[in-house]
């Protein structure tokens, strides 16, 4: 009913003042009054308003109820029962027979009048709540033949009033309503869908009503009444279908009740079952915590076993200090006693093969636990590992000896068993928390490591200078950087610290301000060397070293001097010789040896340099990149090949296209990092040099 | 992985399997330290069946050269597969440990002092 609070209002009290007025005329009939001439059928149209009036009076008030719970319905039912029962019997207990039957008093005809009010009431109300109920949940099919029963019902009175009391049509009214109500009673959903703790009292409830609608039904066909009521009950088909109704549903719906009653206990578990294993995934996804899972375990398993205390402890094998104590219902000291026990003598404690738990029964009689006073009788022992390898035990304690039947333990092994399948959650979910959280930490030290090469190159009318690079998975260890020097030679610089991640990031960072600030001084490459190699041996742990080429082009001179301190070779093409070389000399990485013999090591080169030539610096990243079956390597000549075939690039294209070609070798498979710095010798720069 | 085997009272043999990347080299490290503190100091490292070395490989055996010649000591590889060699090359190794072609000539290197 769609209907506006105003609208429905008004409509319930229309239906009241019906039922009220036309209840009223009947009273006036019972009290010798009779209708005019003009109006012979008056009663009969009266008792049809009266049925009627009732029958919207109950629709309205059930509708105008905004919560439904068929139990409060059943139960003012019941009372209403009850009422109807007093009524129809306290005037045959009060008085004798005869009194009744002689002149009636005015206290008698109220009685009468109340009575087959109660009568009709209860009945209507029976019929339409009862349907109702069960209509209520239904489909479209059920409303169809919840409506199709009222149709009937609201039928019958319309057509006695009307004088059309034809038998074949009542039958059939009879027959549609009765079809139309059996097959409602049969959407047995309500009753299965109950509340555990509201199944037995709507038992009582429905078995009282049939009770009561029997009484009721058998007073209307046998009136044992010994004195006319306004209403012909037993002719009235409108009382004798509703009572019908109220009795069927009753009965019926009380019958499957008591035989669904054993079905319900075992759904109630699978109900139980059901609410923990959302609470506990619920719990699991809220707070990411195991503590908080563990405990909602103990409070669970301890309220539907109806066990006193329940605990969860880790177990420790070495020590019966067991930590992690998540406690309901005892004390700590007990626990501890119980802890110390089972530590002391696991023989004793063993669990049975074929089961997943412990029970003892009668704990002061078992030879261990009984030497201890607790404060429980029996104990159920359920033994469990999570995902990460840790013991654990669920104990259950009983104030009985024997706490524990077959039911709860298999629903407490359920609960054990939800519970680790949502503390696996919740690892996995740690772990991927962490595991985002470190690859936050990465990409942020990237980020930083980006930082400390430099942006930008100094731009040069001699020469025309580019870095580029791509980095790998993890952080890496590569470094460049360039400077010009006083004499407008430039400097760069190509490392790489070895190991990969965050220490060699590190490394790199503190390498940065080493480099830099020995640079400052112009140094040439032996020096600079030297000066590095004294810097690393006391900066970095043993085993740490850093690879590295230095060179110093000097525009002026035309010449290239550098020294190889164990980096990749650096490569050069020599635009007179139309000729690429790898230029493996001698050079030891930094870091290995101390500072003398390194010294003795060291030997800077000095090479011709003329217009169009072409140095590219670059880091093992790009070398020792490998195919994605890992069988072949890029390689010197792949590298020196790229950089003779794209020469006419200028330095930035040369170094995209080196990357995109050891890219396309390598497949997605980056292990290292790569990085790439070419210097082109511009051929204005060697003009302008000569003028 | 690694398989270790004693040639002598202070020799030991070390044969290197497949990728020596930066997880390897803790485990290297830990054998290496192991074989020190036993008294072994001349140490021959096959190298016949490693595929690759990564640069936190060879600092492993970097930060042990100088406790190693302190002893008397030292590294010696041998079998060195051309890639392997190349890295080696390149950092300047070959002047600071013995590289040689053979066990027999790593035997004989180990004990030249």
């Amino acid at each position: 009913m769609k209907n506006p609070i105003a609208h429905s209002l008004s409509l319930t009290w229309l239906a009241g003042l019906i039922t009220l007025g036309s209840f009223g005329l009947l009273m006036l009939f019972l009290a010798g009054y009779r209708a005019p001439v003009y109006l012979p059928n008056l009663q009969a149209f009266t008792e049809a308003a009266f049925y009627l009036g009732t029958f919207f009076l109950v629709r309205q008030l059930l509708a105008g109820l905004g919560s439904f719970h068929a139990a409060e319905h059943l139960l003012r039912l019941s009372v209403l029962g009850l009422i109807t029962l007093a009524l129809l019997l306290l005037p045959a207990v009060l008085m004798p027979r005869e009194a009744a039957t002689a002149a009636p008093s005015r206290w008698l005809l109220i009685m009468k009048g109340l009575q087959s009010a109660f009568l009709v009431f209860y009945f209507t109300a029976g019929a339409v709540a009862g349907y109702q109920i069960i209509g209520r949940q239904g489909s479209a099919r059920s409303r169809k033949a919840l409506l199709l029963l009222y149709t009937c019902l609201a039928a019958l009175p319309i057509l006695q009033a009307w004088g059309l009391d034809i038998p074949l049509l009542n039958y059939a009214l009879f027959a549609t309503a009765g079809a139309a109500g059996l097959s409602l009673l049969f959407r047995v959903d309500w009753l299965v869908s109950l509340d555990s703790k509201l199944r037995k009292s709507t038992l009582f409830y429905l078995l009282a009503l049939s009770f009561l609608s029997g009484i009721l039904l058998l007073k209307t066909f046998f009136p044992e009444l010994h004195y006319e009521l306004p209403i012909h009950t037993a002719e009235s088909h409108y009382v004798v279908l509703t009572g019908f109704l109220t009795l069927g549903f009753s009965l019926i719906s009380a019958l499957f009740l008591l035989f669904h009653l054993p079905v319900a206990a075992i759904l109630d578990i699978r109900e139980a079952e059901k609410k923990h294993l959302i609470e506990v995934g619920l719990e699991a996804e809220k707070t990411h915590d195991l503590h908080t899972l563990l405990a909602t375990l103990a409070r669970q398993t301890r309220s539907s076993s109806s066990a006193s205390a329940a605990w969860v402890t880790r177990v420790n094998n070495e020590s019966p200090e067991n930590g992690y104590p998540i406690v309901e219902g005892i004390s700590l000291n007990d626990i501890k006693r119980i802890d110390y026990s089972l530590h002391a003598h696991p023989g004793h404690f063993q669990l049975d093969r074929a089961k997943d738990f412990l029970f003892v029964r009668d704990l002061e009689k078992d030879p261990v636990l009984g030497n201890h006073v607790l404060s429980i009788r029996s104990l159920a022992i359920y033994p469990f590992s999570l995902q990460d390898g840790s013991e654990w035990r669920l104990c259950l304690g009983f104030e009985v000896p024997n706490g524990l039947n077959e039911h709860l333990a298999r629903e407490v092994s359920h609960f054990v068993g939800h519970t680790r399948l949502s503390a696996s959650h919740v690892c996995t979910l740690q772990e991927v928390a962490a595991k985002a959280r470190l690859e936050k930490d990465i990409s942020i030290g990237r980020e930083m490591q980006k930082r400390l090469l430099p942006k930008a190159f100094p731009l040069s009318k001699k020469a025309d200078i580019a870095a580029d690079g791509i980095s790998a998975e993890e952080i890496g260890g590569d470094y460049y950087d360039c400077h010009v020097m006083k004499d407008q030679s430039i400097a760069v610089l190509m490392a790489d610290v070895s190991g990969k991640g965050t220490p060699a990031a590190l490394h790199v960072a503190e390498m940065k301000g080493i480099f830099q600030s020995l640079m400052l001084s112009d140094p040439e490459p032996e020096e600079f060397l030297s000066l590095a190699n004294r810097a690393v041996n006391r900066c970095f742990d043993k085993g740490m070293f850093i690879t590295v080429l230095y060179a110093v082009i000097d525009l002026d001179k035309q010449e290239l001097r550098y020294v190889r301190g164990g980096h990749c070779p650096l490569i050069h093409y020599n635009a007179k010789e139309h000729k690429i070389h790898t230029l493996q000399d001698d050079g030891l990485g930094l870091g290995i040896i101390n500072g003398e013999s390194f010294d003795k090591t060291l030997m800077s080169r000095k090479v011709k340099l003329h217009a169009g030539d072409i140095i590219v610096l670059y880091t093992d990243g790009i070398v020792e990149s490998r195919t994605p079956d890992a069988f072949e390597e890029f390689g010197y000549e792949r590298l020196r090949d790229c950089i003779y075939l794209n020469m006419e690039l200028d330095s930035k294209s040369l170094n995209k296209k080196i990357l995109r070609e050891v890219q396309s070798f390598s497949g997605s498979s980056i292990r290292d990092d790569m990085s790439l710095m070419t210097i082109k010798i511009k051929a204005n720069g060697q003009n302008k040099n000569h003028n | 992985m690694e398989i270790i085997s004693k040639l002598s009272e202070d020799a030991l043999k070390i044969s290197l399997v497949g990728e020596l990347d930066a997880n390897g080299a803790i485990n290297l490290d830990r054998i290496i330290s192991k074989a020190i503190a036993d008294g072994y100091y001349k140490i021959a490292v096959d190298c016949r069946q490693l595929e690759y070395i990564s640069s936190a490989g060879l600092g492993v055996f970097i930060s042990y050269i100088s406790e190693l010649k302190s002893h008397n000591g030292k590294f010696v590889f041998y079998h060195l597969r051309e890639n392997v060699e190349s890295v080696f090359n390149i950092l300047g190794l070959q002047k600071v440990v013995a590289i040689t072609h053979d066990f027999t000539q790593a035997k004989n290197q180990l004990h030249e002092v």
